[in-house]
């Protein structure tokens, strides 16, 4: 059992907090992805995870045994924790396999045992016979293989990845996202894994923090997290988004309610507990606008950029209701009109924010 | 063993580190300070000393010497460093180790070397037929001998520290300049000369503060003719009158110590006014083609390196092999005794070449053994009293090698108490000096080494559950030991040929080649000291050779010889 537990973590460096009252509950087994914009704290989470950082308030706790609290701090080489650093931070003066039986020569394991678990991790990673290499003769996606292997070695049940695709080549990011997600699958080991990339923390989290300021400001599971953004924040960082000023006019129903946007009444959905209020926000993805012909309940308004996206069209328009907002919406090809073209659309569904 | 004992553990060895740095950095400093204050043996007070004619005589001596050699040192330093580093003139690398070896051969070699170019029994003068008659003087025995010698001697410095500059000049620079439609004379006075002022300040400031401290040149040019600065006014007065004038020598040594602290803080004024972060792009500096001209700039560089190092090393050779001093050099008559001589019959260089030997390698080695923790402390803990040693282990190296000396004196004149284990008139007291000295030449390297060394290679040995010492040992040591091999190396050469400390503190029996050397040329023993010298030069070249093959391995900048 390692499930990882921060309660009211909080971090600074002497400045404003880095890390601000986080409380985070990962299951046993679960794959979750912290996701914030530089500077959000989220490597200072993973930091204090690890131990190389001191908490500054709060607990942390992995596999119910208590790690990081007041007057209490469990050094690193003692919380059997897997990092996989951004860096990779091979060592380079050791070969392959010396990097990758660090761990097991730190816990005095017998020659013959290391070398067969040496070969083992290799091979699972897909370096097999690379053992006598310098890190220096590999790829990057090679790197990032080696530092897995020696990761894996441990056995660790809890492991941290910082940004660990952040200096790949995009056509090698798809393969290595392929083999964390298959590593998680065949080991069941709970993960946390650090990115900028929202379409990293998609594809490979069961559920996804997102962090803004120090803050865990919404966790969820990717498709809740794009289709019922906590606020505004969440709203405008994952995915495109037309975020708009609408009043809230009914309570919840059912899931949904009725509410103003633009001047026009449709009906959203809504978190459980809403009640009619003014200046409440909506969220409304692309596929949520759609062409409509004009007609007393569309919205009229004029496009102001169009994008070509292979197939489609990124479309932003300015409603007449409200100029300054922007419509994002998608055309299928051929779309002829230009900017600074009329169009009326209508609003087919939404969400509105509970906290905007 | 539980977290907290472990961490214990790693604060003990700090302040055992702390305790024996602090010994070596801080206390000749104070002692010295404490003596100028408050004198213990015999000598009047401070004030006494301060009003006599002599002081103030060597003190403008040194000024003047100091500014006239600086100078010299600059312009010679300047138009190499801007034809090496700018232009494309052919042969870099050569001219490059030519032009620095200078500053790696001792200054009492260098004097040795230069006195055999001129005066009455110079071998190339008189295989020319132009040496003046026997008898008459030496012209290098005055105070423009010293300003040439100075000069000649530091130009590398001023050369290495703005080489080190143009080459961080981006090519970006220089280019954005050109296509503007600016003349390449013009970019070098609008763009380069401005963004080189602080390399430029750097190496004056650096020369200056080696021109006060310098003994080499002075005591073997200037006690000839009776030209007196502070180092060998210093030197004399002890060497004459012995401990007694003790506290009279701690207050010129803090008159020294004085000037160059002046230097130092004027240099780092000068520098924080004009602080040009360098942000490029390009790792290329620029480069002019010549064009016509690169004959006539080569012609001008091959023969600075002539002038400078060629030349004496020349004159120094062919008296080495003059069977006795004064006589023409000929095919015929030339021999090796004066190397059979030194080598192998005369006692005190024999035991010369094994203390310095000893003295330099055990100095290195104890070095490294004290830096490799110690940087490791001060690149990853940091705080206040480390930034503060850290500054202090700068000083018994910045502060002329006289100055230190004096302080050993001043320290180890008496039995250490408790122990009661007496230095002086040991050789004991020589290495102690040389491990104050020398601390940071290693110190240094190392700790820019862990600097450079992202934290993420010990955090991954961490997380493998690796204890404080055996990550020390599998992986921060084994990424840092190049730079401090570099730093060791350093250390070596630079002790191996050491005078300044070691004529102050040497006894019988305990004589380092600097000292013998010396005591040769003083004693008149012109061919025997050209054949010493000669092979010091020897043993320092193929050091260097050695070193720069090693350095192709080692991190930039760590072999200040190479690029």
């Amino acid at each position: 059992m390692a499930g990882l537990k921060l309660d009211r973590a909080t971090k600074d460096f002497g400045g404003p907090p880095v890390v601000d009252g986080v409380t985070l509950d990962v299951a046993d087994g679960e794959f979750i992805a912290v996701l914030g914009p530089s500077g959000c704290g989220k490597t200072t989470i993973l930091r204090l995870v690890a131990g190389f950082e001191r908490l500054g308030g709060g607990t942390i706790s992995i596999g119910g045994r208590a790690m990081s609290g007041p007057g209490l701090h469990v050094p690193p080489e003692d919380r059997r924790v897997g990092v996989v650093f951004q860096s990779y931070a091979l060592w380079p003066h050791m070969d392959v396999a010396g990097n990758v039986a660090y761990p097991l020569r730190v816990a005095g394991v017998a020659d013959g045992e290391m070398r067969r678990r040496v070969d083992q991790a290799l091979e699972t990673v897909g370096l097999s016979g690379l053992g006598a290499r310098r890190p220096a003769d590999l790829s990057g996606g090679q790197r990032q293989r080696v530092a897995l292997a020696r990761c894996l070695v441990m056995e660790p049940s809890l492991v941290l990845l910082d940004e660990p695709l952040a200096n790949l080549d995009t056509h090698l990011r798809g393969a290595m996202q392929r083999e964390f997600d298959e590593y998680h699958r065949r080991t069941g080991t709970t993960m946390l894994y650090i990115t900028h990339d929202q379409a990293e923390a998609m594809a490979l989290a069961d559920r996804v923090a997102v962090m803004s300021q120090g803050r865990l400001v919404q966790l969820a599971p990717p498709s809740r997290l794009y289709r019922e953004p906590a606020t505004r924040m969440v709203a405008e960082f994952i995915g495109q988004a037309s975020v708009l000023d609408c009043d809230v006019l009914s309570a919840t129903e059912a899931g949904r309610a009725r509410a103003r946007v633009l001047g026009i009444d449709c009906v959203l959905r809504a978190a459980p507990g809403e009640a009619p209020r003014r200046a409440a926000a909506a969220c409304l993805r692309p596929d949520d606008i759609g062409f409509a012909p004009a007609a007393p309940g569309a919205g009229h308004a004029t496009l102001r950029r169009v994008t070509y996206r292979g197939g489609s069209f990124a479309l932003e328009a300015a409603p007449d209701a409200a100029p300054a907002a922007t419509l994002r919406l998608v055309a299928p090809e051929p779309f002829a009109l230009e900017p600074g073209a009329r169009v009326s659309l209508e609003l087919r569904d939404g969400w509105i924010i509970p906290g905007g | 063993m539980g977290a907290a004992q472990g961490r214990g553990r790693e604060d003990w060895l700090l302040a055992a580190l702390v305790a024996v740095t602090a010994v070596l950095a801080v206390a000749p400093v104070l002692r010295l300070l404490l003596e100028s204050a408050f004198p213990s043996a015999g000598g009047g007070p401070a004030v006494a000393v301060l009003s006599q004619p002599a002081t103030w005589n060597a003190a403008r001596r040194t000024l003047e010497t100091t500014l006239g050699g600086t100078l010299l040192a600059a312009a010679i330093g300047c138009v190499m460093a801007l034809l090496a580093a700018l232009t494309d003139v052919r042969a870099r690398p050569l001219l490059v180790f030519g032009f620095v070896l200078p500053l790696m051969i001792p200054p009492q070699v260098t004097a040795i070397a230069w006195l055999q170019v001129f005066g009455p029994a110079s071998p190339l003068l008189k295989m020319l037929d132009l040496a003046p008659p026997l008898g008459s003087r030496n012209p290098l025995y005055s105070g423009e001998g010293i300003v040439l010698l100075l000069g000649v001697h530091y130009a590398p410095l001023v050369f290495l520290t703005l080489r080190a500059g143009l080459r961080r000049l981006p090519r970006d620079f220089v280019e954005a300049a050109l296509a503007t439609g600016a003349s390449p004379l013009r970019v070098v006075a609008t763009i380069i000369v401005p963004i080189m002022m602080p390399s430029l300040v750097a190496g004056v400031m650096l020369t200056m503060v080696s021109c006060v401290g310098n003994f080499g040149i002075p005591a073997l040019l200037g006690i000839p003719g009776g030209y007196t600065v502070l180092t060998t006014l210093i030197y004399q007065r002890l060497a004459g009158l012995g401990p007694r004038v003790l506290s009279d020598v701690a207050t010129l040594s803090v008159l020294i110590g004085l000037i160059v602290l002046v230097g130092i803080w004027l240099q780092a004024r000068l520098l924080a006014r004009a602080d040009y972060r360098i942000a490029g792009t390009s790792a290329d500096p620029p480069r002019f083609e010549l064009g016509r001209w690169r004959t006539a700039a080569e012609a001008l560089a091959w023969g600075l390196v002539l002038f400078t190092f060629v030349l004496p090393m020349l004159a120094m050779a062919l008296t080495s092999l003059v069977p006795a001093y004064g006589v023409k050099l000929t095919a015929a008559n030339a021999t090796l005794e004066n190397y059979r001589f030194v080598i192998f019959d005369h006692g005190p260089t024999q035991r010369a070449f094994v203390n310095s030997f000893l003295l330099s390698a055990g100095a290195a080695l104890a070095l490294v053994a004290l830096s490799l923790p110690l940087g490791w402390f001060m690149a990853r803990r940091g705080g206040s009293l480390l930034g503060a040693l850290a500054f202090a282990a700068e000083l018994p190296y910045a502060l002329p090698g006289v100055v230190l000396a004096i302080a050993c004196i001043l320290l180890f004149l008496k039995p250490l108490p408790l122990i009661g284990l007496g230095l002086y008139n040991t050789v004991w007291i020589i290495l102690v000096a040389y491990l104050m000295r020398f601390l940071i030449l290693v110190l240094r390297p190392v700790v820019g080494a862990y600097q450079q060394l992202d934290r993420s290679y010990e955090e991954a040995a961490q997380m493998a559950g690796a204890r404080f010492a055996f990550r020390q040992r599998t992986i921060a040591l084994p990424m840092v030991a190049p730079a401090a091999a570099a730093g060791a190396l350093i250390v070596f050469l630079t002790a191996f040929n050491e005078l300044t400390v070691s004529a102050l503190l040497w006894s019988s029996g305990a004589e380092t080649l600097g000292v013998a050397v010396f005591s040769l040329e003083q004693g008149g023993d012109s061919t025997y000291a050209a054949a010493l010298a000669g092979l010091s030069v020897v043993v320092t070249i193929a050091i260097m050779a050695a070193t720069s093959l090693a350095g192709r391995r080692m991190p930039k900048g760590v072999v200040p010889w190479r690029d």
